[in-house]
Parts: C-alpha cells; sequence; structure tokens
C-alpha cells in the first residue's frame, strides 16, 4: 500500500471478497488491521486516510459488478483531488 | 524478550532529515515480534521517510536492511561494510543494539528508531506486559514466580502494602497488585508458610546501583582463547 503511495498513486483501493465467502477463514479482520494501520501510517505524512478503501464488492468471476464498484472507488478518490504532496 | 516501541514518524524525521543516505536497520528478533523493529518495520520507516523527504523536497537516499540481531557480531558482520556505506543508521533494534552497532560503524552513527521499553512477555497477541526488572538477584522461588521488583509498583520484598484494593494496585484499578498475585499462588503452591520470612533490605549492587553490568561464562572464554592461540591471533 504504501508502495503505491511512494509511487505517486492517489488512492489505494483493497480489493478482497465479501465478508463470509473467502475460503480462507477469518481473513476479513486481518485485512482490515492492516488496512486501518496503512490509513494511520499515511496520516502521519498529511495524506487522507480515505485515500485507501477495501472493496468487498462480488466475486472477482463477476466482472460487471467488479468493474461497476472500481469505477465507484475512482470517482470517489476524484471527488477528494489529486494529492498535492506526491514526491 | 526486550519490549519496544517506535518512535513516531516526526520524531524520526527530526532526528535522519540533514542527512543524505540513511539506512533503516531492522532486527529480526525480540522487536520484530512485539512489532515495533524488525525488517518489516524498518521497511515502512524507509517508505515513510522516502515519502516525508519527497513532501519537504529533500534529497535523501533510504534504504532499509534487517538482520537477525544487532546484539551479536556474528549476524551484523556479513553487512557491516555496507552499513558503513551510508551517512546515518537508523536502528530500529533496541538500545543494546543500538549502542553494540555504534561501537561497530566507525564514523558513521547510529540512531535510535525505537524505545526500548521493558523485558516482558505477549500477555496476548499485541500486548506486552513487563515481567521482569533485570535485577541480577532472582527471588522468584520465594513469590511463587510474580516478581515483586518488576510487577509490584513499589518494588516491595515484604508485601502487600496498604494500598492493595481486591487483588488491585492502588495506583491504578488496572494493574494487579503483585503481592496479592503472590499470595493468592503461594496458597495455591500449599507454601504459604514461606512469606512469613521477612526478606531483608535488597542488596541493589546487582541491578543498576553497580554500574555497567558484565557476565563472563569461564569455560567459553576458556575455550575462546585456547582457540584464538591455535589461530596464532
Amino acid at each position: 500500500m504504501l508502495k503505491a503511495f511512494e509511487s505517486g498513486a492517489d488512492g489505494v483501493a483493497i480489493v478482497r471478497c465479501n465478508d463470509g465467502t473467502c475460503k480462507y477463514r477469518g481473513i476479513a479482520h486481518r485485512v482490515n488491521a492492516r488496512v486501518d494501520r496503512a490509513r494511520k501510517l499515511i496520516s502521519m505524512l498529511g495524506i487522507e486516510a480515505g485515500r485507501i478503501e477495501i472493496l468487498s464488492p462480488v466475486s472477482g468471476g463477476n466482472g460487471n459488478q467488479y468493474a461497476d464498484v472500481c469505477a465507484d472507488f475512482t470517482g470517489r478518490i476524484k471527488q477528494m483531488g489529486l494529492r498535492n504532496n506526491k514526491l | 524478550m526486550i519490549i519496544g516501541s517506535q518512535k513516531s514518524i516526526d520524531e524520526i524525521w527530526n532526528m535522519v532529515q540533514d542527512f543524505k543516505k540513511v539506512l533503516v536497520f531492522g532486527c529480526n528478533t525480540c522487536v520484530a515480534i512485539c512489532h515495533a523493529g524488525g525488517e518489516k518495520e524498518a521497511e515502512t520507516i524507509a517508505a515513510l521517510l522516502r515519502m516525508r523527504a519527497g513532501q519537504e523536497g529533500k534529497k535523501m537516499e533510504v534504504n532499509h536492511l534487517g538482520v537477525m540481531r544487532h546484539c551479536e557480531p556474528e549476524y551484523f558482520d556479513p553487512v557491516i561494510d555496507e552499513v558503513k556505506k551510508y551517512d546515518l543508521v537508523l536502528s530500529t533494534a533496541c538500545g543494546v543494539g543500538v549502542n553494540f552497532l555504534s561501537d561497530r560503524t566507525g564514523n558513521v552513527p547510529v540512531y535510535p528508531g525505537l524505545n526500548t521499553s521493558f523485558y516482558g512477555a505477549v500477555e496476548a497477541p499485541g500486548n506486552f506486559v513487563e515481567l521482569c526488572a533485570g535485577c541480577g538477584n532472582c527471588i522468584l522461588h520465594l513469590t511463587g514466580g510474580i516478581c515483586p521488583i518488576a510487577r509490584c509498583s513499589k518494588t516491595l520484598m515484604n508485601g502487600p502494602c496498604g494500598g492493595t484494593n481486591k487483588g488491585k494496585c492502588e495506583i491504578s484499578s488496572d494493574v494487579d497488585c503483585a503481592w496479592y498475585l503472590i499470595v493468592e499462588r503461594m496458597k495455591k503452591l500449599g507454601a504459604l508458610e514461606k512469606l512469613s520470612e521477612i526478606q531483608p533490605p535488597r542488596n541493589w549492587s546487582t541491578s543498576r546501583d553497580g554500574g555497567p553490568r558484565r557476565v563472563s561464562v569461564e569455560h567459553i572464554r576458556e575455550y575462546e582463547k585456547q582457540e584464538e592461540q591455535k589461530a596464532g591471533k
């Protein structure tokens, strides 16, 4: 996640399965914890925490819904604007 | 193990901002277990410093590296030449590691990325608790395995004091009274009568009051000397 911001990303989406549909047990809270940590870290640099989002749309096999969720995310990041303090 | 916690990125930045080439050097033993100073954390700090340098318009090269221990030469000797190529080493080892490495990096300063906290154990994932004060004169056989030096707020040798309250310490209802725990533990062990023996005033010269401490294991030192003689050193 940090590497993406370091490379100049305006937002980072972590895409995972919906709760209860992942084949790995108990993975959701670990993903959430890591994302929360990354949000705190970028906040220390003055980057808005909301620039990292977890998207848990549908099965990765459902292309249309997947594309919609990603497009929504892109829209939200565009609304936030470009990061002022890129490298 | 030794427990530490990371300094804030602002504090670290204030220390390192005037250097051009910085190595964030992780230690993969104790402080990696407490999620503070292992190679993963070193990598994260390095990324944050690079981004901060970019924000501040400073040209700074920041890399990371990690070895198993900063407190034993055999672990960092293989990379010491690489380490010496930097203007600054930000060590995320405990204070022991920072001291030890600092003596071996020539003109390259070694700064601390962590605050070293205490000797502790993993109470639960993410929770670390102090259980030993390293006082140099262990009396845990007299106290049911519960250390009054580390765990009693007053370091009492003959407790509890009048501040014990339903198993908690007077300093906070979140802190267990060590002497309450000791009494309960000794009851379970059937050894409560041992506590009626009054402990005399403690000799603190084995602890912090005796200056820097050193332990030499004679048979190992003897073996090492013989090996050095054989090698003609």
